[in-house]
């Protein structure tokens, strides 16, 4: 079945179409809960924001600008409510472990045991950075966004979206030395 | 030669793709006389390849349900006046012939009832003239639904769905209609599906179960092509409508249904097996078990072979969810342990036993077989040393299975 891009099911949903709204919720749910995951570095928190930032888009759908991209726009509100939480629990100081890690899918427990290694030494690491610092590499290598796309949904300039990955890149590298094991 | 900074900035650009052929050659160039550069690139590189390896997490099942369910969309768009379109219905317009006019005189009834409540109509049962037979609706302002009556009314489906006698026959069922008074929506969408419809219509038991619940509605209105599947199987359809019971705890589970739904292929699984489909929607136990355990279900949904089995013995449902979810992964091994009553249950009083077991399809079969073999094993996994040895064993699947075969054979001598 071909699907219909998002501005059609987001103009289905201005005139109330619950089932167009349903299909954006199970198109994005995946997308935004993985971004959240790897900024907030718990699961539930995730889980919350994802909730949140869908239930908002359906009250806001008047404000998004059809001129920009659909996923731009819900990304820049998920990745806001996130750092927003971050701020008001005054977990904005790297620290945490980050070893919540739920739902890995697949059958082959070695695999899996492979796979969540490295992805928890990763998300360590990425606890231990500044909130911007996950956002943009979140952006870049877990939601696969241009730098143009991540200027739009952190709105900042493009040559600065550059210059904030490529530090955290090389925070990220660090980190990463830091956790190898001996 | 470029500067330092400049040349990490087209390493990144590279890697991330977007630089330009003129820029990637020009690194090439500068790594190639420069090893502390090319140093730097495969450390940059090895980077980007663990950040590739991380994988993508599932969300949790319950976020599409929550959210669809509490989401306040826009109020839809308000058409011409519901009075003027039935007025046009009810009158005939320029070329309605008499037929017409007098299955309108149905859909008007659907729609009367939808707009004033269910007082003002009584509708004759049968496939008779029903022209006359309403009750004067009394003008009034419209409060909710009208502008969506307004839309149904213009779509062609409408004109098809006045002259389905499921239709018909459903029109004379006021709560039948009251069901459609909850939601507008799906009205629309049975109306474009007169097989769904027809189907619907042959049980008024399943489909009031199942009006009952209108966010099962929003997923059939989300799948309507799926859903036109699973009713296009009058067997399996027929099975589950003739149980209200089980009808109704399914209704009642829409992520469960949304998960059959989204897996059409799911569906000849069940066509092949209605006989046993049926006497699994009679387990009203198993019913609550799938209920309470969605992510099962939309597992079990998604491998027709160990559908299959499962359908045939509907018993096994009763094993722990934890165990289920092992099952519905391996349809092999299940396929061989279904078919042992005892061995399920020893398996529910040990769940995690069978987590073990089942990452390993032919020690799995080789138990599935043996009942004494998943005692021992049963007995093993409670000695203080299991936890350890159970590990290992996972970490090593073959050996696991010779363990498992070799104590299977010990323990039938």
């Amino acid at each position: 079945m071909v699907k219909d891009p998002d501005e059609v099911l987001v103009e289905r949903c201005r005139q109330g179409d619950r089932a167009a709204f349903t299909a954006l919720v199970e198109r994005y749910q995946r997308p935004m809960y993985n971004a959240a995951f790897r900024i907030l570095g718990n699961g539930d928190d995730a889980a919350d924001v994802t909730q949140l930032v869908l239930l908002r888009i359906a009250e806001r759908l008047d404000d998004y600008d059809t001129r920009y991209k659909f996923f731009s726009w819900i990304y820049r509100i998920a990745v806001n409510e996130s750092l927003n939480l971050l701020r008001r629990e005054g977990r904005e100081e790297p620290l945490g472990d980050g070893d919540d890690h739920p739902g890995l899918e697949s059958a082959d427990p070695e695999w899996q045991a492979d796979r969540a290694e490295v992805s928890q030494r990763i998300q360590k690491a990425l606890m231990r950075m500044k909130p911007n610092d996950r956002a943009v590499i979140t952006l870049r290598h877990f939601s696969e966004c241009s730098y143009e796309e991540i200027g739009r949904i952190l709105e900042i300039e493009v040559k600065t979206v550059k210059s904030r990955l490529f530090e955290a890149r090389q925070r990220l590298a660090d980190l990463l030395e830091d956790l190898r094991p001996a | 030669m470029l500067e330092n900074e400049s040349l990490n900035d087209l390493m990144h650009a590279v890697l991330d793709g977007e630089a330009s052929a003129a820029q990637a050659r020009t690194l090439e160039r500068a790594l190639a006389s420069d090893p502390a550069a090319r140093e730097r690139f495969e450390d940059l590189k090895r980077l980007f390849q663990a950040l590739e390896q991380v994988p993508e997490l599932a969300p949790p099942a319950h976020i599409v349900h929550t959210v669809t369910a509490r989401a306040v969309l826009p109020r839809p768009f308000r058409g011409p006046g519901w009075g003027e379109q039935l007025r046009e219905l009810l009158t005939g317009g320029t070329d309605m012939n008499r037929n017409r006019f007098a299955l309108a005189g149905v859909a008007a009834a659907a729609v009367a009832v939808i707009i004033g409540g269910y007082a003002v109509l009584e509708p004759p049962a049968g496939n008779q003239n029903l022209s006359g037979t309403m009750a004067p609706v009394q003008p009034r302002e419209a409060k909710q639904g009208d502008q969506t009556i307004a839309q149904i009314l213009q779509i062609e489906a409408v004109d098809r769905l006045i002259r389905d006698p499921s239709f018909q026959k459903l029109a004379a069922n006021p709560q039948a209609m009251q069901g459609f008074a909850a939601n507008v929506q799906v009205f629309t969408v049975l109306a474009q599906h007169p097989q769904v419809f027809a189907a619907m219509t042959q049980n008024a038991q399943a489909f009031l179960a199942f009006q009952g619940n209108p966010q099962v509605f929003q997923v059939v209105a989300a799948h309507p092509e799926e859903f036109q599947v699973l009713a296009a199987s009058p067997e399996v359809f027929q099975a589950v409508a003739t149980q209200p019971a089980a009808f109704a705890q399914y209704s009642a589970n829409p992520a469960a249904f949304a998960s059959a739904a989204a897996k059409p292929e799911s569906v000849p699984a069940m066509q092949g097996a209605a006989q046993a489909f049926q006497a699994f929607a009679t387990n009203q136990a198993a019913m609550q078990a799938l209920q309470q355990s969605p992510q099962v279900f939309q597992r079990i949904a998604t491998n027709a072979g160990a559908f299959q089995v499962f359908a045939v013995n509907p018993q096994s449902v009763q094993a722990s969810a934890q165990a289920l979810k092992v099952m519905a992964a391996n349809a092999s091994a299940f396929r061989a342990l279904a078919g042992n009553a005892q061995a399920m249950q020893a398996i529910r009083a040990s769940p995690q036993v069978f987590a073990a077991l089942a990452a390993n399809a032919r020690a799995y079969q080789a138990l599935a077989g043996n009942l004494q073999a998943l005692q021992a094993v049963q007995a093993f996994a409670d000695s203080p040393q299991a936890a350890p040895a159970m590990q290992t064993m996972q970490a090593s699947p073959q050996g696991f299975a010779s363990a498992v075969q070799a104590l299977a054979a010990q323990d039938s001598k």
